[in-house]
């Protein structure tokens, strides 16, 4: 089901450090990555990754460098930062708040 | 017929306003426009569906252009810019100066001096004036041809601040006053080669000096008849009436 | 560790700043301005308190170079002492008493420059002011029988200016009568600028050339103090090197 993109624009930070916690990888690698991990919940314009990316670099909590294949293309690879990573924790924190309280909300309206 | 990604994509630079970033942006969204394409081909699209899906993925050039713009902040850009120019331009003329205007030696020589330097012996007369300490001491007497005699002077300069060569030029001039026991000793000529009559006592600023960045000294050689027994530098030029004694031990 | 856009530009303008420190220290501290120029002086010797009197300017181009020559004339004085220097900046160097040589004088002072004689001392009381320059012809040649140099001396003449009060410290004297333009090869012919140039000869053993070498000369400068009731205040006995009297640095 397609999910609606207000409530996603808050969180793109949030999956974007996800999804380079673990490995580094470049803007295509990271649309598939996220489509496979969300069962193609998430498809978000993939050109509006890069402002989000570029963002996140400019801040500091990620690195770029580039990287030639074996064809002879250069990609350029996104890694997380330690300033990142601390960041990626926050975000995970309030997340998990934010989702306790709607949840809270949600379910205590169920009817009876 | 233009390529309509070609096209997309310059609709994206254009709202990017600092310039020099737009090469590095169009370059990492061809790429993954061209993964995208790949990928469906290899599921077995059509090439022409295959461009279209792709390029619609993308998005809206302009939202896409105007989010990055917002992160590739043109005044810091060109600061970025101006600050990499400018130190490039330093670095090369801070070469340039070292090699060209004042030299490695000079840089070395002046550092070794300031580092390895030999006070004034104690028993040496000294001033303190506003800029810095001056002392004087006396030095070798050596007979000369002709009869003449050859005396040195040692003078030190401490300076109380770094700067340029000054106090070497200064100590070099020749507006110290020398007196002897027979009286005021006149300037001898740059070139005594080309003197016309022989004075019978002068005097000359030569022999080395040394400059380090606070510290100077300048050896004074005087001509005379005989060796001294005594001799005063002062500078009533300057307004200051100060004198500095130097005494020779009497010969044996 | 990679920095930010932000942070490299930090680093870059620190470390320009550094280079430009060690750029300046590398040139010696060259001073730019007309205060920069006098604490120089004043270290240079050893004097204090240095107050300007006069500040003239000029620059030039030679043909081979991309930057101009800027000179800065100055005569400074401090209690009864006046010293005359120079400096000359080429680009970012600059050099000191490049072309003519410093002066330090009790009580008074002058300097030639560009066909001006610039007389600078305690003037407050004094309204008018003359000078007398007297030049003599000198000729240095060496003589191969004593193996020594010999001078000789000929015509000799007195020029009379009169000054006009520049301040309280300065009167000026203009003495150049031909335009430079008009000097040709052989440089001013006439007036005190004529003489200077003209009539001190050198020339030098074992030179076959025949070249003529401009001898430096002492010219005696007497300056006539005149009150503001007509009578005469003060006489002073100065002199001046021929090498400031012509030319037009």
């Amino acid at each position: 089901m397609k999910i609606d993109k207000s409530l996603m624009s808050g969180s793109t930070t949030l999956l974007a450090l996800s999804l380079l916690a673990g490995e580094e990888m470049y803007g295509y690698q990271m649309i598939t990555e996220l489509a496979r991990r969300s069962n193609n919940v998430f498809a978000l314009k993939e050109g509006t990754l890069y402002p989000i990316l570029h963002g996140l670099e400019a801040d500091g909590l990620l690195s770029v460098r580039e990287k030639k294949s074996e064809e002879g293309r250069t990609r350029k690879y996104y890694r997380i930062t330690r300033k990142g990573r601390k960041t990626l924790d926050a975000r995970k924190e309030e997340w998990r708040v934010f989702r306790e309280q709607v949840d809270a909300v949600v379910n205590s309206a169920a009817p009876a | 017929m233009r390529d309509p990604f070609q096209i997309w994509l310059e609709a994206v630079c254009e709202q990017v306003r600092f310039r020099p970033d737009r090469k590095g942006i169009a370059r990492e969204l061809r790429i993954h426009y061209e993964d995208h394409c790949q990928d469906l081909l290899r599921l077995g699209w059509t090439p022409e569906l295959a461009e279209q899906r792709a390029l619609a993925a993308m998005g809206n050039a302009q939202e896409v252009g105007w989010a990055l713009d917002r992160v590739h902040k043109p005044w810091l850009g060109w600061l970025w810019e101006g600050s990499r120019w400018l130190f490039r331009a330093l670095a090369v003329l801070a070469l340039v100066t070292l090699f060209e205007t004042i030299g490695w030696d000079s840089l070395a020589g002046r550092t070794l001096n300031e580092l390895f330097w030999e006070a004034p012996p104690a028993s040496a007369a000294r001033v303190e004036l506003e800029h810095g300490v001056l002392c004087a001491a006396p030095g070798e007497v050596t007979p000369e041809t002709g009869g003449k005699v050859t005396a040195e002077i040692q003078l030190w300069l401490q300076m109380r601040d770094p700067l340029g060569t000054e106090a070497y030029y200064g100590m070099r001039n020749w507006f110290f006053t020398y007196r002897d026991e027979y009286g005021e000793l006149p300037l001898l000529e740059a070139d005594p080669s080309t003197m016309t009559a022989a004075e019978s006592r002068y005097w000359q600023n030569r022999g080395p000096g040394r400059n380090g960045w606070t510290r100077y000294r300048q050896t004074v050689e005087l001509v005379l008849e005989e060796p001294p027994r005594w001799a005063e530098v002062s500078y009533p030029l300057s307004g200051g009436d100060w004198v500095l004694r130097v005494e020779w031990e009497a010969a044996s | 560790m990679k920095l930010t856009r932000g942070q490299k530009t930090v680093r870059n303008l620190l470390l320009c700043a550094l280079l430009a420190v060690l750029v300046y220290a590398l040139l010696g501290f060259p001073p730019y301005t007309v205060r920069g120029m006098l604490d120089r002086v004043e270290r240079r010797y050893l004097l204090s308190d240095l107050e300007p009197v006069l500040v003239e300017r000029n620059a030039w181009r030679y043909s081979g170079d991309l930057l101009a020559h800027h000179a800065t004339y100055l005569i400074a004085r401090t209690g009864d002492t006046y010293v005359s220097t120079n400096f000359v900046r080429h680009g970012l160097e600059v050099r000191t008493e490049y072309w003519r040589a410093p002066n330090l004088g009790r009580g008074a002072l002058c300097m030639g420059l560009n066909g001006t004689l610039y007389v600078a001392g305690d003037f407050a009381e004094a309204a008018s002011a003359s000078a007398e320059v007297t030049a003599r012809r000198t000729t240095r040649v060496y003589d191969p029988e004593t193996g020594e140099y010999q001078l000789t001396f000929g015509e000799q003449r007195t020029f009379a200016y009169s000054g006009e009060k520049a301040s309280d410290a300065l009167f000026t004297f203009y003495y150049r009568e031909d335009d430079p333009d008009t000097w040709g090869v052989w440089g001013p012919g006439t007036g005190l600028e004529g003489a200077a140039y003209n009539w001190y000869s050198g020339y030098t053993k074992g030179d076959q050339s025949g070249g003529r070498g401009i001898l430096h000369g002492d010219l005696p400068v007497k300056v006539t103090l005149y009150g503001t009731e007509d009578g005469v205040l003060n006489t002073l006995e100065l002199s001046i090197d021929n090498y400031e009297l012509y030319g037009w640095r």
